[in-house]
């Protein structure tokens, strides 16, 4: 087998990170996949406040988060076809267009969660539990922990890009050991796949 | 973990299952105790990828699948549990902390949220949780067996289909864990069917086992001794555990002390004797010292009389009605937990004598062979204690070796 050749002088194994990066990537997707459970009983049990609830989420500002997130990951995959044509700069420029884009859809996020606690709307506060109903409150709550938790990968994310980007400008990473990068490019996707099914959830089912 | 038995206000009681409301209402130092095992959980996930990524790209040349050691093949099996339920728990450990913290209300009936929903995501990462314990000793008794019976094993690729079916239905029987928390009809039949499907590839594995040995020229030593009498209490353990499955006898005897019996005949007489029977049989290849085989086949014997006396009278006693989780017994109940505490106190000697035969050994023993056992898997070829990186060439398999060709 041809695994054998390179083991002997060298433990570095493009294949084996790439699949060692989709089984955590599954990982990830069950980690959500948990809190989607959550999700559907209390949908499942709430529907007329879960309804409610979502009329009172911004779709513009979801909508926009969307599309910003989905050109990331067009960025950030066409910057790993480049750096195999060899072009370092346009992989540097396509990397920081990638982590602007992510920082533009945390400034949103920061906007959206900003209203909604200047409206007395936060796990625990006093306005949510006397006014609203307990589907609007469990709503409410998945809404925080689940968009909370997406936002902090999104973070994670824009630091693995950060460390792959300056691994390209030092030369560390490059077409023939561009796992790192690629790896970073997979991790991204999935933020994006899981902002896809956020989305739905919480702005469009009515 | 340790910091939250020894700071803030009080260690947690809330048992090791953290069951909601209780674990985000209790005034204890639970915060710190969740988050180790966030921690150990992450860690657990990892070191399975790792095994998986291993077992797929770095086996040498002419190692096929088909040519695996069987404890490599458990390995991958648990290490597939570990990567697809630890995530789980993960998440539901992760709303507790948040839980606390906030008051978000996803478990808290107060607010709207379902504690039984708690239960269930708790239990589909912890009922998989008992597989990541008993596979990898199903494997090192898979290993032992054929070696000291000198004989290619029964039944290879039975006992890697069983493998990985244990880690396949394994993930779909939490459910029988909350027969009695309040389920639907329907869900409990399928819970409990699926636990009686889950118990067949574990049988086929002790089928396998014992056709192994039959009519094979065996080699009694201190792993055999641990292994044959690990196949002893593991049937027990399993047989007993269909006694839990089934919905009618489950309501008789739920939170007895017979759980109690059942979970010990599995986790420690199964992985416990399993563990002692891959501790003896890999020491030399460890250390490169032989222990003394009096004395640890008298250790052997004292901790198995122990263990029988210790948790047979608990499954009496849990029939009886006695429930777990009591530090105190009704007057009839007397002579079993006499009986129990005498063979903790006998169990625990033979601990003793085996740690100390082991730890003496492993400095002073007698120089090992390379291959005392005359076993046929690959680390047996290399000196004992292994070099650095094991194999100063790497070895390839030929057409006809293979883990278990003996003649």
């Amino acid at each position: 087998m041809e695994q054998h050749a390179h083991t002997q002088h060298d433990h570095f194994d493009a294949e084996a990170s790439k699949i060692g990066m989709w089984l955590f990537i599954f990982t990830e997707l069950l980690l959500f996949g948990g809190l989607f459970i959550v999700y559907s009983v209390y949908r499942f049990m709430n529907q007329e406040a879960f309804h409610l609830a979502a009329v009172e989420l911004n779709t513009t500002i979801g909508a926009i988060n969307t599309v910003l997130l989905l050109v990331s990951s067009m960025t950030i995959a066409v910057s790993t076809t480049t750096l195999q044509l060899k072009k370092k700069g346009l992989t540097l420029f396509l990397l920081g267009i990638t982590v602007i884009i992510g920082i533009v859809f945390l400034v949103n996020k920061y906007f959206e969660w900003g209203a909604k606690i200047d409206h007395g709307i936060w796990p625990g506060s006093e306005h949510l539990k006397t006014a609203f109903s307990q589907g609007e409150i469990l709503f409410f709550g998945l809404y925080y922990v689940m968009t909370g938790l997406h936002a902090l990968h999104i973070i994670i994310g824009l630091i693995i890009i950060l460390f792959a980007a300056h691994r390209v400008y030092k030369g560390t990473v490059n077409e023939n050991r561009a796992a790192l990068l690629e790896n970073a490019g997979l991790y991204w996707h999935l933020v994006d796949l899981i902002w896809i099914f956020l989305f739905p959830l919480f702005y469009l089912i009515h | 973990m340790l910091a939250a038995l020894f700071f803030g206000n009080g260690a947690p009681e809330t048992g090791w299952t953290f069951y909601a409301p209780y674990s985000f209402k209790t005034g204890t130092n639970l915060l710190p105790a969740v988050f180790g095992a966030f921690v150990l959980g992450f860690s657990s996930i990892l070191t399975g990828l790792n095994f998986l990524v291993t077992i797929h790209r770095m086996r040498c040349s002419g190692m096929k699948w088909t040519k695996l050691p069987l404890f490599v093949w458990t390995l991958y099996g648990t290490a597939w549990i570990q990567l697809l339920a630890t995530p789980v728990v993960g998440i539901t450990l992760v709303l507790i902390a948040l839980e606390r913290i906030f008051g978000v209300g996803v478990f808290d009936p107060a607010l709207g949220g379902d504690p039984i929903l708690y239960q269930h995501l708790f239990w589909i990462y912890s009922h998989p949780a008992v597989y990541i314990m008993i596979l990898p000793a199903m494997g090192a008794i898979s290993e032992i067996i054929p070696t000291f019976a000198q004989k290619q094993v029964f039944g290879y690729k039975a006992i890697i289909a069983s493998t990985m079916e244990i880690a396949f239905v394994g993930y779909l029987v939490w459910g029988h864990h909350m027969f009695t928390a309040g389920m639907s009809g329907t869900a409990q039949y399928y819970f409990s069917l699926l636990t009686f499907i889950v118990a067949i590839p574990s049988a086929i594995k002790v089928f396998n086992w014992i056709s192994t040995m039959y009519k094979g020229s065996i080699n009694v030593q201190t792993p055999l001794y641990w292994a044959a009498s690990f196949i002893f209490v593991f049937m027990i353990g399993g047989l007993s555990g269909l006694v839990l499955g089934s919905l009618a006898t489950d309501v008789h005897v739920h939170d007895t002390a017979f759980v109690v019996a059942h979970f010990h005949y599995i986790v420690f007489g199964g992985t416990g004797f399993a563990f002692m029977a891959a501790i003896h049989y890999w020491f030399p290849k460890i250390y490169g010292r032989m222990y003394d085989k009096g004395w640890a086949n008298a250790g052997w014997l004292v901790f198995f009389i122990g263990f029988l006396a210790l948790y047979t009278p608990l499954f009496y006693l849990g029939m009886m009605g006695m429930p777990r989780r009591y530090y105190d017994y009704m007057k009839e109940f007397h002579g079993g937990n006499i009986l129990s505490t005498f063979g903790s106190w006998i169990l625990a000697t033979g601990l003793v004598i085996i740690i100390v035969n082991l730890v003496k050994s492993a400095r002073h023993g007698a120089p090992a062979e390379m291959n005392p056992w005359h076993s046929k898997t690959l680390e047996w070829k290399v000196s004992s204690p292994p070099s650095v990186e094991n194999f100063d060439e790497i070895p390839e398999i030929a057409e006809n070796d293979g883990p278990y060709n003996y003649k």
